[in-house]
């Protein structure tokens, strides 16, 4: 049996989704069949992506193409999604300039090639550009730097 | 005539000082980021989204428009010189660019394809002016009946016309769809799928799911990628072409532009399937086409005009009729509505300025950029050298300031690195991301023209097929979706979709 094992975990992403969707749907009601309730609609969304599910499932089982499963390189995304995350972290209570640093030292991560010579450049050049086009120019309410808390 | 005193006001709006500088700004970033590989229009849009917030609309939609069809320019240089798409667009001229680079003629091929997308930018642009008034006044008998089974064959039509699996696609569409019902629900007070966070109560903002699905999705997937290019900066050769050129590039040229044209209005076509198009076109057609494939200029002629095209009229269903045909679309539908202005025939009356100023502003986009891509190449070559691992935390960082700078709340950035974990999953999953933005902003408009139907049938569900306007609609969506899934069908498309 060859199994498309892409495929397969899409098929039941969207199933299980599907599922969940629908089900939650239904506390908001469905409301009668002149004025749809505010469930009615995204049930509606979740049963077909229920259907839809099942079929790419069944599809991936039955005569998929064998694939590899796919490969998730840790690195870069560790790095990106770690490095947004602490400029997230860092804006409101620490202001621009720290969470600029944060964010171009965690992100940095992403690739070997990235010295610290390279961020501090990165930060160098970019942290000034930054600040003039958008606090200074579009007047973005972001304080350079929190001291006090 | 009603058009040509519209096009006076168009031109009364775009030739301000403060539009020109935008569509300045506008073609000059797309054709960058058409220039550089692995940064397109649709990251870079939403990035720029939140920038636009404080602008004039007209200013800041010129502005975008322009990186949008700027991008389709500037990715034929990078296709030329390095032997490697700039945008997805150009991956047709590839074939022949790259090929005439290596016999020395690369600045023939870049000639060539300013020169065939200026033609076919002007002439979309102008298919657009002609059409736009009669679009909309068909548009104004539209009512939520038709206006639902049109989005839905807007989906259906984008579903099977883009690459990957139909099933794949239809789940990202309804996934989107249910993304969008998130937030509050205007028509029954209804606070949906929040979960207890006050930061959803408002639905997850268009600005944050863009800049996490493409941007930051886009960064991981080409961080993990990495790629050596040959480039060709050295000997670009003369730029202008000769006679002979002239004469060989003009019917490709015009067939370009008019399959261009067409392919564009069409929901989820492309500017690579019009290039698709047009190269197979020429190898069916041109007399020239035994060469084609080592160096012939009618293969960067044809597609990149064919491209170009598209690009322009693109924008006539999003215009008019307010239904987005491509991811990029709905970032400008997005942006629309971010400003306050909705989309749809309205617009037409009650921000003409705005529309005609769009328009005019196209044209003047291409001139711009006819002069961007030729005399100043050199520069756009120099940025081919920008290494990535300098270019990604900028990108980064752009992003950043823009998802926090929709409601200053850290939540919005957090969702949107979510978001962009999600897009590179679904990226290795094979699921394209372009129907899942259609459906978040089709999503509310489906659902509330759906609610408003039922209301006049009175829950009669057969008005969508009784009604003859809306009938044709939904006949055409399951026609197509017939036959992309028949077999003998569905393989043909999958060759012809190949490579996007």
């Amino acid at each position: 049996m060859r199994i498309d094992k892409i495929d397969v975990i899409t098929g039941a992403l969207y199933l299980l989704g599907g599922i969940a969707f629908a089900s939650a749907s239904l506390r908001y009601g469905l409301g009668t069949s002149v004025h749809i309730g505010a469930g009615y609609f995204p049930m509606l969304v979740g049963i077909g992506l229920s259907l839809v599910g099942l079929v790419i499932l069944l599809n991936a089982i039955r005569s998929g193409e064998p694939q590899s499963f796919p490969r998730f390189p840790l690195r870069p995304l560790v790095a990106v999604a770690g490095g947004v995350a602490t400029f997230g972290l860092l804006i409101n209570s620490f202001g621009f300039f720290p969470s600029v640093v944060g964010l171009l030292t965690v992100s940095s991560f992403a690739t070997p090639e990235n010295s610290i010579k390279n961020i501090i450049v990165l930060i160098s050049v970019l942290l000034p550009i930054t600040y003039f086009v958008f606090i200074f120019i579009l007047k973005m309410p972001i304080p350079f730097i929190v001291v006090a808390g | 005539m009603e058009l040509i005193q519209n096009l006076e006001l168009g031109f009364q709006t775009a030739l301000t000082i403060e539009n020109l500088l935008y569509c300045l700004l506008g073609c000059t970033l797309g054709t960058a980021i058409g220039v550089l590989p692995g940064l397109g229009p649709v990251a870079t849009i939403s990035m720029l989204l939140p920038v636009t917030f404080g602008l004039d609309p007209t200013a800041a939609l010129i502005m975008l428009a322009g990186i949008y069809y700027g991008s389709a320019y500037g990715g034929s240089t990078t296709a030329i010189l390095v032997n490697l798409p700039g945008e997805t667009s150009s991956v047709i001229t590839v074939l022949d660019g790259y090929q005439m680079a290596r016999n020395g003629r690369a600045g023939v091929a870049i000639a060539t394809a300013a020169i065939g997308s200026f033609f076919a930018g002007c002439a979309g642009t102008l298919v657009v002016a002609a059409f736009a008034a009669p679009m909309a006044d068909l548009a104004f008998r539209f009512g939520p009946v038709e206006y639902f089974s049109l989005m839905v064959l807007g989906l259906v039509a984008a579903i099977s016309l883009s690459s990957g699996s139909i099933p794949k696609s239809m789940g990202m569409v309804l996934f989107g769809i249910a993304l969008g019902t998130v937030g509050i629900d205007l028509s029954t007070g209804a606070q949906r799928f929040a979960f207890g966070i006050p930061y959803l109560w408002d639905g997850i903002d268009f600005i944050v799911i863009a800049v996490g699905l493409f941007a930051f999705g886009e960064v991981i997937a080409s961080l993990e990628a990495n790629e050596k290019r040959e480039t060709y900066t050295e000997r670009m050769g003369q730029l202008m072409p000769n006679r002979e050129d002239v004469l060989r590039m003009t019917p490709p040229i015009l067939r370009g532009t008019i399959v261009g044209s067409l392919v564009g209005v069409l929901p989820g076509a492309g500017l690579t399937i019009a290039s698709f198009l047009s190269y197979g076109i020429e190898k069916r057609v041109s007399k020239f086409r035994h060469t084609l494939g080592r160096g012939a200029i009618e293969g960067v002629a044809g597609p990149e005009a064919a491209n170009n095209a598209a690009a322009q009229t693109a924008f006539i269903p999003t215009l008019t009729l307010g239904i987005p045909g491509s991811a990029t679309m709905a970032l400008m539908l997005g942006a629309m509505i971010m400003h306050d202005i909705q989309p749809g025939p309205h617009v037409m009356t009650k921000n003409p300025e705005l529309f005609w100023g769009l328009i005019v502003s196209m044209w003047i986009g291409n001139v711009i950029l006819i002069i961007l891509n030729l005399p100043m190449v050199g520069i756009w070559v120099r940025l081919l050298k920008i290494p990535y691992n300098i270019l990604y935390p900028s990108i980064l960082l752009f992003c950043c300031i823009g998802a926090f700078s929709v409601r200053y709340s850290s939540f919005d950035v957090f969702l949107a690195a979510a978001f962009g974990l999600m897009g590179y999953a679904l990226r290795t999953l094979k699921c394209e991301l372009a129907p899942l933005v259609l459906g978040f902003i089709l999503g509310p408009l489906l659902e509330g023209n759906l609610r408003r139907s039922i209301v006049l049938s009175q829950g009669d569900y057969s008005i969508f097929i009784r009604e003859p306007i809306s009938a044709v609609f939904i006949s055409v969506a399951v026609l197509l979706l017939l036959i992309s899934i028949v077999p003998s069908f569905a393989r043909t498309r999958r060759e012809a979709l190949a490579e996007e």
